[in-house]
Formats: structure tokens, sequence, C-alpha cells
């Protein structure tokens, strides 16, 4: 609960930047759609495809989702997805986190992955 | 084991036979599968559906996606499979021409308005290693009622970085020129991507263009560099080289036999941002050829040169549009085919050309407009008057368009038995403006080119 609480605490903070508060989650949905949804499904029960299921990804522990071969790297990241670590990520996968499996080269402008992320933030109960 | 021992004592590659033993093995086993479909199997090992590699939810036509899972060798995913490997796929359809063909559409079949069981085809595709992977396909052809091996290939590709280029490098055995391409704008993936069985066609071809499909088993090397580069080369060998052609459902006298090594190349530049990838490329394969596997008289030699370019484009997924443009120039010095009392030349050339944009809403409804043409020098000899198939002034010169429809209810993240229930429903209509040189009287039996024209409806299953 007190894990919960804070990751709530976190995100919440991280989302009322005014860098990541301007993010437009409709067009994050086509954005998402254009360059994330091969491999990720958003939907609750949606499963894993070649990247993990991101419905409530924001506020989760890399590497959580049970099931899913994720890389040593990701897994032992210890960062929780909130706006900041996921902008970063997104910025280039590969550098955030070297050793990670996902293939996304990081083409997105800060103001498309601010999209994206008011359109994951958007995805849960 | 006798198998390939010709060919593969002239190959110095230790990979290259390794591959070619494990490709006529399991082809021999009867375990190879076919192209023309998503396969449900790549789906049970990435967990994708079939909607993330393919426009329309049904294959062949690629995503940016799907290009590269192809180029990465099929063995991308870490889902614990379902099943090991094994999908298939059935085409039954119904054709209609504009005036039936007298004596039967086929053996066993009416003059017009028939209903066939296209093929049924078994794959074999997936991921066998790291970085290695299959695709293969064994096809039972309904009309002929014959069972062969199909387009088959056996795949190593890999992401590398070669200084700071970051690059997919790999290599392919495999038994179809142009089957290895990632771009639906070659001969082996370019649309239609079916079509009738029973419906007359044009007589002729470039040797790129379908030829030597199945008949040839080949390797080639390819490159995709910084995203922009694509290169692929190779060589292709006769498959009666391997002795075990007939195994395979290959008949040596069923087309032309490649003398020695063909060599096949292909260059692309490509450009992907997040709504648009376009691509422009060049082909080619040169081939010296015994024609109707008689080498009495030589070989003649067939130089294959084509442009190609593709443009996909896609604000979001719930509209797709596509273009793929192609054009072949074949020389021809028939020297061989001459001397036989084949042809009446023994210097030719065949131009042909298509043209084709698609658009999907919702990954499901589709509708596709087609041209195609071809031209080229007049053999009265190898183009001769015959009812249907024949020419009544010796040009190989065609022109027509085709429109197609279709739906895909399956094939999406949501949809029922997914990945392992796929179907389309596909209505198609081939118009004839030229037919084998003319527009009326065009076989000497005065049949006119809009006769040929032909309504197809095609049901089309995935599992």
């Amino acid at each position: 609960m007190k894990t919960s609480l804070l990751s709530l605490l976190v995100v919440t903070c991280a989302l009322s930047s005014p860098a990541f508060a301007a993010g437009d989650a409709k067009s994050g949905a086509d954005l998402f759609d254009n360059n994330c949804s091969d491999c990720h499904s958003v939907k609750e029960d949606g499963g894993n495809r070649k990247g993990p299921n991101l419905y409530g990804v924001v506020g989760r522990k890399t590497g959580a989702i049970a099931g899913f071969e994720y890389s040593d790297a990701n897994r032992n990241a210890g960062w929780v997805w909130n706006a900041e670590t996921l902008d970063h990520y997104l910025t280039n996968p590969k550098e955030a986190i070297p050793g990670t499996i996902m293939k996304f080269k990081g083409s997105l402008s800060a103001g498309e992955r601010a999209d994206i992320i008011a359109f994951l933030s958007g995805l849960k109960k | 084991m006798p198998v390939a021992r010709e060919l593969l004592s002239n190959h110095p590659s230790s990979f290259l036979k390794r591959g070619l033993l494990a490709l006529a093995t399991l082809a021999g086993a009867g375990l190879l599968a076919q192209p023309a479909s998503a396969l449900p199997s790549f789906s049970d090992q990435t967990g994708d559906p079939c909607s993330a590699c393919h426009v329309g939810s049904f294959g062949p036509q690629l995503t940016a996606h799907g290009r590269m899972f192809k180029l990465t060798g099929y063995s991308d995913g870490t889902r614990k499979r379902d099943l090991p490997l094994l999908s298939g796929m059935a085409e039954w359809s119904f054709e209609n021409t504009a005036k039936g063909q007298p004596g039967g559409a086929a053996s066993g079949y009416g003059d017009n308005n028939n209903t066939a069981f296209d093929q049924i085809s078994l794959f074999l595709g997936g991921r066998i290693y790291d970085h290695l992977g299959v695709f293969s396909q064994t096809t039972y052809a309904g009309v002929s009622h014959h069972w062969a091996w199909d387009q088959s290939e056996i795949r190593y590709g890999r992401e590398v970085e070669l200084g700071p280029v970051d690059s997919v490098v790999g290599m392919t055995i495999n038994n179809t020129p142009t089957m290895t391409d990632p771009f639906n704008s070659t001969p082996d993936w370019g649309f239609p991507y079916a079509k009738s069985s029973l419906a007359p066609s044009p007589a002729a071809s470039a040797l790129l263009e379908g030829a030597l499909a199945q008949r040839v088993v080949g390797s080639t090397a390819y490159g995709l560099f910084d995203d922009l580069i694509y290169a692929e080369a190779g060589g292709y060998r006769m498959l009666t080289q391997l002795n075990r052609h007939e195994t395979l459902g290959v008949q040596p006298t069923d087309g032309p036999i490649v003398k020695g090594t063909a060599p096949y190349w292909r260059l692309a530049l490509q450009h992907e941002t997040n709504t648009y990838s376009a691509s422009f490329g060049t082909t080619g394969m040169i081939a010296d050829v015994y024609p109707g596997n008689d080498n009495s008289a030589g070989t003649d030699r067939y130089a294959d040169y084509g442009l190609d370019s593709s443009f996909q484009w896609h604000a979001n997924k719930r509209h797709v549009f596509s273009v793929n443009g192609s054009a072949m120039a074949e020389k021809a010095k028939l020297d061989a085919s001459n001397a036989l009392g084949n042809s009446g030349r023994d210097r030719s050339y065949l131009g042909t050309y298509h043209l084709n944009g698609s658009y999907y809403f919702d990954q499901t409804y589709g509708f596709t407009v087609g041209g195609f043409k071809s031209h080229g020098s007049v053999d009265s000899t190898a183009y001769a008057p015959a009812a249907i198939s024949g020419s009544n002034n010796g040009k190989p010169d065609s022109t027509g368009y085709i429109l197609q429809a279709d739906y895909t209810p399956f094939g999406k993240e949501d949809s029922w038995g997914g990945p392992w229930v796929n179907l389309r429903f596909a209505l198609q209509y081939t118009g004839y403006t030229k037919f084998n040189g003319g527009t009326s009287n065009y076989d000497g039996n005065g049949r006119n080119a809009s006769d040929n024209n032909t309504l197809w409806f095609l049901t089309w299953f995935a599992f």
C-alpha cells in the first residue's frame, strides 16, 4: 500500500510539471498507434506481444509484467515508469537502458513523447 | 544422404551446404509449406496480431514492422508457443469469364462459371534458433491435382552496428528469386496477391516474374544499412542438380533449365517516418537457360533489369494507403531457341509494367486498383496463333486492369480465434484491353481480349 501511494505521488508530481502537462492524449493515441501498437497492447486483458502490455504502465516498475521475457537490463533497471522516466526512455531506449530489447529508435519529438505519455497515463482503472 | 551431391560439390560454402541439406530434408519430409498469407505461427511466436505485420490484417502486403520481422530472420518474439511452427492455408473460389473457354477452363472443369479449390498449403514458419528462422510452404494445387514445394527459405538475420551505422545483415537460402525481398513492389510478392487458376492469362512475362519459382535453389546475402540502403546479392542454380526435383513436385520439362549459376541483385533506398514509408530500387538477374530442357543447341541468355517503387501512408492504423509500381526490361539472346525452332528471332525484348494503389479501412475493408502492361518483340513462332492462349500477330503485348474489394474480419487484436482463425473474402475483376497482341480476334480463332475479362470471388483461409 505504501508503495502504491508512493508511486501515485511520484506520477502525480511528474505529470503536474509543465513539460508533461502539455501532452495531448488524443494525439498520443494516434502516435501510439503508429509507433508502438505493433509491439504493445494497451488493453487490460490484451496480453503481451513482442513487448509487454502497457495498460497501467505509469506507476509500474520496470520488468514487472509476469510472463514477459524481459532483457536483464530492463528487469534490473529498478525504475518506476512515470512521465520523466518514460520521456527519458523514449528519447533513446538503447542509451537509456543499454541492453534493452526494445527496437524503437527514438524518432519522436519532445511534444510527441509528451502526447504518448499523456495517452499512457490515462490507461488505468 | 544422397541429396544435392552434384550441386553441393560445386559450392565451397559449408553454410550453404548445410542450409540446402536442411531445406531439402524438410521438403522431402513433406513439412514445407506457401506464400500468400500471414502465418498464424508467426503470431503465435510474437504475440502480435496479423495486422501488425500485414496491411489489411492478411498477407502478404507488409508493413514496416513486418519487413523488419522478415529481415531479422522470422525469429523475433519471446512468447512461449502454443503450437510448433505449423500453419495452413486454403483457397476456394468462383470464376467467371466474359466468354467461356471451349473445351473447359482446365481438365475436369466446364467452359465457364467454375468453382475450384485452388490450393491447400502447409507452412513451416518461425524461429528455429536465435536470429535463424524458416518460411516454407508445400502446396496442393487443386486445379492440376499436384503436390509440390512452394516458396521456401531459411534465413539468418540480425541487427548489428557497423561502426556508427545501425544495420541489419543476413543470409538466406531459398527457392524463388525475389521472395526474399521485403517490399511488395518486386514480382514474387506483388499485386495481385492471389488470382484465378482457371482464367486465361497473358502468354508473356519476364524470367524473373515467376518462371524460375521453386525450380531453383539459391543463396543471397543482404543488408539494410542506416534504415536507408537495402542491398542484396546472390545466385541461383537449377533444382534438378539436387536430384530431388521429382520428390519436390518439380518437372524439368515444365519450364526453363538454368545452366550454372544465375546471379541476382537488388538495391533499394528506403525512408521511413512515423506516418509513411517509401522505397525506390532496382533488381535484376542474368541467366543462361536451356529452353525446354533441351541442351542440344546450347543456351539462351536472359538479362532482366527492374525498377520498382513503393509508398505507404498511415495517419493512424485505421487508414492505410499504399502504392506499388514496377517496370521490368528483359533482353534475350535466343540462339538456342532459334536453332531449335522455338523462336523466330535470335534477339528479343520484353517490357512489363505494374502499378497498383490500395486503401484499407480499419485494417478490415480493402480496395485496390491496379494496371498492367507488357510489350515486346514480334515473334510469330514463339507467340503463334492458338485458341485462347495464342497470338494472331506474334506480339506479346497485353494491357489491362484489376479492381479488387476485400473484407478481412479477423486478424486484429480482439479477433475471435486469433491468431489461428483468419479469413479474407475478395471480389476481383480483371479487364483486358489488349491480350497477346490484339484487341479483337487476338488468337486467330475469333476471340477478343475482353472475352477474357474475369470476375473472381475468393474465400481465403489461413489457420
